[in-house]
């Protein structure tokens, strides 16, 4: 069987598949959710299916017209799935974990750089190793890997290992060519961190002075499961005010990475959702690191594992006590 | 005269460290003025957010304190709270904040002598630093609006109803 | 809202320092503040009486009183806004005295401070809403943990009062210290003759279920609906049918079982009775020393025994017992002398606590009540005692007083001299402390009536010398040194809480303090009470103690589980977390993390919510701090009110 033939034979067994089609134009993809067998004729799942789809997946789980729901996942998406099923917010019995093996995605803002003509492009295709963009008359070949998400690069998993299908999910693996793992780790957050404290905070204090407060970072979060009942919009908690205040839009980013504290998976889909490229992920990224450095744990490598906000050791190892 | 204090906001459990500041308060333990106590039942009530909250709000210095563990009113409360505040006192860095702008600490109702140590000491620790680095945006119109926000009045129909 | 403040003067507790007029003048141009003023004592008659009277004349909806802790007067006041019609719970505190007034001189910054902490309480009380108090049933039992004279006091109280008692002694039989003792000051009776029908009363009284050998594993509940939890060890004997003849203790073959009760002056046989007059007097095996348990061979026990009562194979056993309240009285114990090198650190046999002492001159002790060297069995000529031992001490982090040393150490003196009266007797004493009822009079009777040689001054160092001791120390009245042989050595050994107090107090919910000691709700008002409802303390868990002190904080003890059982029900304290099911995605997260199982996702108009169980919740805040979306708020004290009091701190 073909992948084609693979998805449309799990979508017998479920009600949706949730996938990637062709976007507004040839540079970009977009959420399809495949009902029927000719749905996933239309199914892109190249560099260009760059949105986790995990974030759909709590709301559409309440409906109760849904049956068992498939999704196309990468390995990264994976991650959040099972931070997701972790925390019991999507039923295991019901999902079917369509896996693909990662080619990496495209950092559109990279794209745009190297080719500003792409905004009105005839036409985009990968060909070999490069990104080939027909626009204003002109072709451009510009090299895959280097049109790639930092994140990407770095990836340590662009092939699910077996260990990391959640227990009890029905898991179905496409057929492809994954790319070489990276080395993982912190670098981007490690660079940042090399800048003097003030620096940092002037960073900081020029980057949101151009948020736009669209919450764009929150709502393409898969672990961003308030929805419309989020902070960010409440009175009553009044955490933010309605003001265009930079300390406000500051305390945004605090309160969504101290949520996402022991929950991040590190997709990445905050920054690449921001439109004003405010990397907001690097906040998240610290408080993965410090989750990491305290308690030796990732969100989202084991469907089992209770988050360590969510619970404590009497003793803790990595945390010197105080007092006394 | 200037005024030469700063601004520390103490979260304090109200079983263990609220009751030693009282105790030091009884036994006469001199303490620098500077701190400003607000009183929660159990340290397991701190939301980790309130410390950026402050400290982005203007606050000099942050300092928590609860029960020792094992001691906790509720069991289990400084439990977590110890994990969720060691989490961000060591994400400040990342904001570019002075992490020695936050301490948490256990002090127990019985240990009156050790809060005067744990206030003066902060207090210092706070005193060696500069004034807290504010963004631009809190002041003229924002901060009147805010005044406006606190008072009885709704400021204008839109805002009643709205959660 | 309309809120009225009021700041208090304390007398000069706080005027003194701090300026309250200004206080209640910038109090005025607070946001909603509808009166302000200052009071002498806001919490004396008039204070309240201005308080309420202003509620009525200024149309007032909320107050804040600025003057002490809230952990003092808090109560207090809302009684006061009650009486004048508000709702108890809009009402807020500012400490201006412990926090403010009484750590610093400076009128100006302590003004400063005052006025930054009205404006805090206004804040919050602007955001505070009315609250009401649920009423619930309560089980009308009492759970007594512990069997010394306190306990037992406590047991018999209740009892007497009407209440069902549970009570559980650690032992395999109650009386505790006192029933170790031979004789009490200053009165110098017959301690096991004063205990004994008292013990007795607690077997016999038909309200009391006694658990001797068990101990509470688990307490969950809350005042008026506890569960304990407690393990009764297998004593191996079924104490249903044994009768208490002690036939098995004659001829049991394993006669170097540890002897607990004798604290270890002599040895016991590996199935025992502790002492003659135990209650309940049952027979139980140390497996520690049992041959049938070390070696799988013997059983003469079992063979002998009358009523057929030995049970190898018994196991522990759980029992659950529901009670209404709970009163802590497990006394104390020794504290560990050994690193007191310069004392021997236990090391020479005729070197001895004053327990030790104590089964020494108790006619059930070990020698039938001869005073005699552990080491040879002869009679002492010379007798030195060392008071404050592990006490007074705070380069051994023992700095308190034990308080009852020195009279037991006179009273062991005096009845040194009965027993061997061409004995001499000497006490190394830093002062003699015996503020009590004719307890001074029994000092002077044992100087000058019984001739005991009391030194002043500390001891340095006891040392062999053939088969006697020398004991050298200071002499600070004469300002020399003086060494003493000894035939037997007593020391006055500090009390600390009893082993496993700290434990036990984590599982009660209870605070103690650095020597284990239970942490009383109030220092000098509320010495019976802990910070958790309906938990009490009784005798010397609270802190050391003599027998009157220890009978009288039983009976205290009692007295506050019969006031709180008195109504029926109980109101709860509406300070609980709320779950505003528009907001909760149900997530669980609260579930998760709340200690107490009082949440539940639950089904309600067709979507899941989290719901809390009031009677269950005991406001931490936990779960409040762990919601995202602040679905649940922990009332009077929301995220609100806490972002509102930090706002009024960072107003630019």
């Amino acid at each position: 069987m073909n992948n084609t033939e693979i998805m449309k034979n799990v979508l017998e067994r479920a009600s949706v598949l949730l996938a990637w089609g062709p976007g507004h134009d040839a540079l970009h993809a977009s959420p399809l959710f495949a009902r029927k067998a000719h749905d996933v004729d239309k199914v892109v799942m190249d560099v260009r299916a760059v949105q986790s789809l995990a974030a759909y997946l709590p709301p559409l789980f309440q409906s109760e017209k849904e049956g068992r729901i498939a999704v196309l996942a990468r390995p990264c998406h994976v991650r959040s799935i099972t931070a997701l099923l972790q925390e019991e917010l999507i039923p295991v019995e019901r999902l079917i974990l369509v896996v693909l093996p990662c080619q990496g995605k495209l950092d559109m803002a990279k794209v745009m750089a190297a080719c500003p003509a792409a905004e009105s492009l005839d036409a985009a295709f990968v060909d070999g190793d490069n990104l080939v963009i027909n626009a204003d008359g002109r072709q451009w070949l510009l090299r895959l890997e280097t049109m790639l998400s930092p994140a990407c690069v770095r990836c340590p998993m662009p092939e699910l290992p077996d260990a990391m299908i959640p227990e009890g999910c029905e898991c179905v693996r496409l057929d492809g060519q994954a790319r070489r793992p990276g080395e993982g780790g912190y670098a981007a957050l490690d660079a940042f961190m090399e800048k003097t404290p003030q620096e940092r905070w002037e960073f900081w204090k020029q980057e949101m002075s151009r948020c736009i407060r669209c919450y764009a970072c929150r709502n393409a979060c898969p672990m961003c499961v308030c929805r419309d009942h989020c902070v960010a919009s409440a009175r009553d908690p009044h955490w933010l005010s309605e003001l265009d205040s930079v300390t406000d839009k500051l305390l945004f980013q605090v309160i969504h990475a101290t949520h996402l504290a022991g929950r991040c998976t590190g997709c990445g889909e905050c920054t690449r959702a921001c439109p004003m490229g405010i990397p907001v992920g690097l906040l998240k990224m610290q408080m993965n690191k410090i989750v990491e450095e305290l308690f030796g744990y990732k969100a989202g490598m084991d469907s089992k594992a209770t988050p360590p906000l969510l619970t404590f050791e009497a003793i803790e190892k990595n945390i010197r006590e105080k007092g006394k | 005269m200037p005024i030469l204090e700063r601004r520390i906001i103490g979260f304090l459990c109200n079983w263990c460290s609220y009751g030693g500041a009282d105790a030091a308060g009884v036994s006469r333990f001199t303490q620098p003025t500077d701190l400003r106590v607000v009183r929660l039942p159990c340290t397991g009530r701190m939301n980790p957010i309130f410390v950026v909250k402050a400290l982005l709000a203007g606050a000099d210095g942050v300092l928590v304190s609860g029960c020792h563990p094992k001691d906790c009113h509720y069991s289990e409360g400084n439990y977590y709270a110890r994990r969720r505040l060691e989490v961000i006192k060591r994400f400040l860095p990342v904001l570019g904040i002075e992490p020695l702008r936050f301490e948490y600490t256990w002090v127990s109702a019985a240990e009156a002598k050790r809060w005067q140590e744990v206030v003066t000491a902060f207090t210092e620790q706070i005193h060696a630093l500069p004034p807290v680095p504010r963004l631009p945006d809190d002041t003229g119109i924002e901060r009147l609006l805010r005044e406006l926000e606190n008072s009885p009045l709704p400021i204008c129909g839109c805002h009643a109803g709205h959660e | 809202m309309r809120i009225g403040v009021f700041v208090c003067h304390c007398g000069s507790n706080i005027a003194a320092t701090v300026d309250p007029a200004a206080v209640a003048m910038a109090a005025d141009s607070m946001p909603e503040v509808a009166y302000a003023t200052d009071l002498m004592y806001a919490c004396a008659e008039p204070g309240q009486k201005a308080i309420v009277e202003a509620i009525g004349e200024y149309r007032l909806t909320g107050v804040v009183v600025a003057s002490c802790s809230p952990r003092m007067h808090e109560p207090t006041f809302r009684k006061t806004v009650e009486r004048a019609g508000l709702n108890p719970y809009l009402f807020e505190m500012a400490n201006i005295r412990e926090h403010v007034s009484w750590i610093g001189k400076d009128k100006e910054a302590n003004t400063r401070k005052a006025t930054d902490l009205v404006r805090m309480a206004v804040e919050k009380l602007r955001r505070d809403a009315p609250l009401h108090s649920r009423r619930f049933p309560v089980t009308k039992r009492v759970l007594v943990i512990g069997g010394g004279i306190a306990g037992i006091q406590a047991a018999l109280d209740c009892a007497e009062g009407g209440l069902d008692v549970v009570l559980v002694e650690k032992e395999a039989t109650i009386g505790g210290k006192m029933a170790k003792l031979d004789k009490t000051f200053p009165t110098v009776d017959c301690s096991s003759c004063i205990l004994g029908p008292k013990m007795v009363d607690v077997a016999q009284h038909p309200r009391i279920t006694l658990h001797a050998l068990s101990e509470v594993e688990e307490l969950s509940g809350f005042v008026g609906n506890f569960k304990a939890k407690i393990r009764k060890k297998a004593p191996y004997v079924d104490w249903n049918l044994c009768t208490g003849c002690g036939a098995c203790l004659a001829k049991c073959p394993s006669k170097k079982a540890t002897d607990r009760f004798n604290e270890e002056t002599g040895l016991t046989t590996a199935i025992t009775i502790p002492f003659p007059q135990a209650i309940p007097k049952k027979a139980h095996i140390n497996p520690e020393f049992c041959r049938h348990f070390m070696t799988g061979k013997c059983g003469v026990c079992a063979k002998i025994c009358p009523a057929k009562a030995i049970r190898f194979e018994q196991e522990d056993e759980i029992v659950v017992e529901e009670v209404g309240a709970v009163i802590a009285a497990t006394g104390y114990d020794l504290a560990d002398w050994s690193g007191y090198d310069y004392l021997g650190g236990g090391r020479f046999p005729d070197v001895i606590t004053g327990l030790q002492y104590e089964r020494l001159l108790s006619a059930s002790g070990p020698t039938g009540g001869h005073v005699v060297r552990p080491s040879d069995g002869r009679e002492p000529k010379t007798v030195v005692f060392i008071q404050c031992v592990a006490s007074r001490d705070p380069s051994k982090g023992r700095p308190s007083c034990s308080g009852f040393c020195c009279m037991y150490t006179a009273k062991q003196a005096v009845l040194t001299r009965d027993h061997c009266p061409d004995s001499k007797v000497h006490v190394f004493y830093m002062d003699v402390r015996a503020p009590g009822k004719m307890y001074d009079e029994f000092i002077r009777r044992a100087v000058d009536e019984y001739g005991v040689d009391y030194i002043r001054g500390r001891v340095s160092q006891i040392f062999r010398k053939g088969e006697r001791y020398v004991v050298r120390g200071a002499d600070t009245l004469a300002g020399a040194q003086v060494e003493v042989e000894a035939d037997l050595v007593v020391l006055a050994v500090g009390a600390q809480a009893a082993h496993g107090a700290e434990k036990l107090a984590e599982r009660l919910h209870i605070s103690y303090d650095d020597q284990g000691f239970f942490m009383e709700g109030h220092p000098k008002l509320r010495p019976m009470e802990t910070n958790t409802a309906g938990v009490f303390l009784a005798g010397a868990c609270q802190g050391p103690k003599d027998i009157p002190s220890s009978v009288a904080q039983g009976s205290g003890a009692a007295a506050k589980a019969l006031c709180l059982f008195a109504k029926g029900v109980l109101e709860n304290d509406p300070q609980i977390a709320n779950v505003r099911p528009g907001r909760c995605v149900a997530c669980g997260k609260c579930v998760k993390t709340c200690p107490f199982g009082a949440l539940n996702i639950v089904e309600a108009r067709g979507r899941r919510t989290a719901e809390v169980v009031e009677t269950v919740c005991k406001g931490c805040g936990i779960c409040t701090a762990t919601c995202p979306q602040g679905a649940i708020q922990l009332q009077h004290s929301t995220d609100n009110q806490i972002l509102a009091e930090v706002n009024a701190l960072c107003r630019f």
